[in-house]
């Protein structure tokens, strides 16, 4: 029967060319969109390595210089590090931590090199790593743990400038060996301790973890970087122990009242971290719908094309199908003939699929750092596309089917 | 001659409904999906209020300090002296200003509230360069900028939210701890005309820190971006150079570093592009990915349309082999096919029209920005229906372009021989 249809193919080939050609070219296509959402959707549901359920921006300003209150002479650091002593005893607060450019989706960021004191200095000299200055109590706030899911806070406190690095560093700086105990340098000058490796963190939902580290700010460590950076470009960022929406959270504010102050400096309002994620990977998820919207372009196109092509066949082969019909064909066998025939032709794409894939991934085009190439990827996305554009040919032979199924043998013979 | 082509398409659509709604359906896909991709582009470079003049206008997002010995390099936004020195001062502009936003709570007096409006720290020139509707009182002044004076313009929509009336004029609201005078309510504004939408509009001078010197970088970075109105776009090339001619004599008087604008200004069609303040993109990326993106739009369709085209042409291939028999041109036939099949492409582009309409509102917070208000000036525009046209004929030439040269070429012989 295939190399029945096969033939069938071949002589019609003149009206089956065009369609053939699309297809071609849609599966192409449908391919490496279904391969990109993929990596996408593995992306996006691997762990983040924090939490930032229930967390919230605490925004901060300084007085105006002629506003009424204001003080001339404070010290900025001191009264950064009151505030938020004031703030975490708040009963409805759980933790409160400062970081600098280093929260979850904040817009900033920092940059810097890190070499491992004997570990693998090769591999570290070529990069430069994400640092995040973060006060202590920034591993509770954000509910990240060490490799071992042991509470990372408690293995800061014998040190005065302690690293936490990420296990992708680890695995990078110290091949096979516990990060935990050895010793970086920022400068080659001074050696700091690496007291614990925590899971590997990814900047946002759609990246991929990178080797990092968290330089932890304590007394006057910390002083001096509020001093650097000023006390209103430090994230304060706070764990409330249960959910808020924001009217919610603007009255407790208000009813927090004097402990958002201290001395000029004042909590303006609150966001939670949720809207800000909103807004950093909101460009992302609109690609995807409009991705999403050439799918659905090409998929009904198919469709179009699949039903015009085979009820124009359907009414040119009456005289065929009839014959047919009068031989002893089933109904039921007309139609799984008809369906064959669409799937046939689907199936010859195949190699023109696969030469394709082939040459995109010799050139490397896929998205293979993200998430490596693999038998599985390939049969989830190839299958995938398949899937789809085979059920539209199914959809579209389905009217053209039923009406030749239908066809009464005395009528289709009456053309001869 | 065209009357008979148009019964014949009719005829042939009642003969095939199913084929010729099918084509139709696939031609107004792809018209609808083309006229969503140019819809984009001219709304994203259109005029609407408050932003009236954008055709006028050049952007300037992005500035550079460098070091005179090149050792440091900052990418941010300007200071106050900087828009001073070369920003007011251009003489052929006929309208600056300076503009930094940032969410704050508004308060009112002896009651502290926390929920976060949108502020524009600006000046007076603002109200020149944008327009607004005053439903109570005036902008602040001159004046007012120049002192340093707390007045502010508040929206319909914080003033009823904040004060539960429109009537708001002389009242005091209080952010930053300062107290602000209400000098104007204004209609509200879309939130997608970046650079004008607020609650609150007041004088960045009533701000200290937004014009105190500042000793970092010789007092060049900071947080302000300028719009600048020209009296008409032929006067871009001007501005820019005189521009250019200020900055160098600014930065002549500096000690260590330059200031310069990157690839700014700008104008609202160079961002439709894909430009930005930091970055130029050519022309031509532009015209290739756009022009992909819309070949592929047409080219699948094509596809479809031309096997059912082509079906259609060898059924009726006895009737053009008769007409040819008695002195038809090859030219005649391809002309008939082609005109036989622009009737049902322009019938699709008829509902692809509409359909592009649905789309783009269905598709609106993704496409352009949730926050988008689409009216009929932004819309309607001679261009998109040249552009629907143009692409509707392109359309019907890929599609019918090869079935009619086959049945036009073939022999008179060969079409008649299957009789």
């Amino acid at each position: 029967m295939f190399k029945h249809i096969l033939k069938q193919i071949w002589k019609n080939r003149k009206a089956n060319g065009w369609i053939f050609a699309e297809l071609v070219l849609v599966t192409a296509i449908l391919w490496q969109i279904t391969d990109v959402t993929y990596v996408d959707i593995k992306t996006y549901n691997s762990p983040l390595g924090y939490d930032i359920e229930n967390v919230w921006f605490f925004l901060l300003e300084n007085l105006n210089e002629n506003a009424p209150g204001y003080i001339n002479e404070t010290d900025g650091a001191e009264d950064l590090i009151r505030l938020r002593e004031q703030i975490v005893q708040h009963p409805m607060v759980e933790g409160a931590c400062l970081a600098f450019f280093s929260s979850p989706y904040s817009f900033g960021n920092s940059w810097t090199s890190l070499y491992p004191i004997n570990g693998d200095t090769v591999a570290a000299s070529q990069k430069s790593f994400q640092v995040r200055r973060v006060s202590p109590e920034y591993f509770d706030v954000f509910r990240i743990k060490d490799t071992d899911g042991n509470p990372i806070a408690p293995q800061l406190a014998d040190s005065d400038k302690p690293l936490v690095i990420s296990q992708d560093m680890e695995q990078l700086f110290f091949p096979n060996e516990k990060g935990k105990g050895k010793k970086v340098s920022q400068n080659r000058t001074e050696e700091l301790p690496v007291v614990a490796v925590c899971n590997p963190i990814r900047e946002d939902d759609y990246k991929k973890s990178e080797p990092c580290f968290y330089q932890c700010m304590k007394g006057n460590n910390l002083r001096g970087y509020i001093q650097m950076f000023g006390n209103t470009s430090i994230e304060l960022s706070v764990r409330m122990k249960k959910q808020f929406t924001q009217e919610e959270m603007n009255n407790l504010l208000s009813e927090m009242g004097d402990r958002l102050t201290a001395n000029n400096l004042y909590v303006y309002s609150a966001k939670e971290i949720k809207e800000q994620r909103k807004v950093i990977i909101g460009w992302k998820q609109d690609e995807t719908k409009k991705q999403n919207a050439i799918v659905s372009f090409v998929l009904i196109n198919v469709f179009f094309g699949i039903v015009g092509t085979f009820w124009l066949r359907t009414q040119s082969r009456k005289e065929e199908i009839g014959l047919r019909v009068a031989l002893g064909s089933s109904k039921q066998g007309i139609r799984y003939y008809l369906y064959g025939e669409g799937l046939c032709l689907l199936a010859l794409t195949i190699p023109f699929t696969l030469i394709y894939i082939g040459n995109l991934l010799y050139f490397d085009v896929p998205d293979t750092y993200r998430v490596p190439y693999s038998a599985l990827r390939f049969l989830i996305t190839f299958g995938g596309t398949y899937l789809l554009i085979g059920s539209m040919i199914i959809l579209g032979i389905y009217l053209p089917a039923r009406k030749a199924a239908q066809m009464q043998p005395a009528e289709a013979l009456k053309h001869e | 001659m065209y009357k008979q082509y148009f019964k014949q398409a009719l005829q042939s659509i009642r003969e095939n409904p199913l084929v010729s709604s099918i084509s139709i359906a696939g031609t107004a896909f792809s018209i609808a999906m083309i006229m969503v991709v140019v819809m984009i582009f001219q709304i994203k470079s259109a005029n609407y209020a408050p932003e009236t003049k954008r055709d006028r206008m050049l952007y300037i997002q992005g500035t550079q300090v460098t070091a005179k010995n090149e050792s440091n390099r900052n990418r941010g936004n300007m200071s106050s002296e900087v828009v001073r020195e070369c920003f007011y001062s251009l003489q052929s502009a006929e309208a600056v200003t300076a503009i930094f936003s940032m969410n704050k709570p508004i308060s009112l007096p002896g009651k502290r509230m926390f929920n976060l409006y949108s502020i524009k720290y600006t000046d007076a020139g603002f109200w020149d360069v944008f327009d607004f509707k005053f439903i109570n009182g005036k902008p602040f002044s001159k004046e007012d900028f120049s002192s340093g004076i707390a007045a502010a313009v508040v929206s319909e929509t914080m003033a009823k939210e904040v004060f539960g009336t429109t009537d708001v004029v002389g009242k005091t609201c209080i952010l930053d701890f300062t107290e602000y005078t209400i000098r104007g309510v204004v209609t509200p504004v879309s939130r997608a005309a970046q650079e004008a939408f607020a609650d609150l509009w007041i004088p960045y001078t009533s701000k200290n820190s937004l014009v105190s010197i500042n000793n970092s970088l010789e007092n060049m970075a900071g947080v302000f971006s300028t719009c600048i109105l020209a009296k008409k776009r032929a006067d871009f090339e001007q501005i820019k150079e005189e521009l250019a001619k200020r900055t160098a004599a600014y930065n002549a008087g500096k000690k260590e570093n330059v200031v310069d604008f990157l690839n700014n200004p700008i104008s609202k069609l160079d961002i439709a592009m894909g430009s930005n303040g930091f970055n130029k993109k050519p022309i031509k990326d532009f015209l290739v990915q756009t022009g992909s993106i819309l070949l592929f739009l047409l080219f699948v369709p094509a596809l479809n349309l031309t096997g059912v085209i082509q079906s259609s042409v060898q059924k009726r291939q006895a009737e053009i082999g008769v007409r040819k028999a008695f002195g038809a041109t090859s030219q005649k036939i391809l002309s008939q096919v082609l005109w036989e099949n622009l009737i049902l492409t322009l019938i699709g582009m008829a509902i692809g029209t509409i359909l592009s309409f649905l789309f783009l509102i269905i598709g609106k917070s993704f496409l352009l920005t949730a926050e988008t208000q689409l009216n009929f000036d932004m819309l309607f525009k001679p261009g998109l229906f040249i552009a629907a046209l143009l692409f509707t004929g392109l359309l019907n030439l890929f599609s019918a372009g090869i079935p009619a040269l086959y049945i036009s070429k073939k022999k008179i012989t060969d079409t008649l021989s299957q009789e």
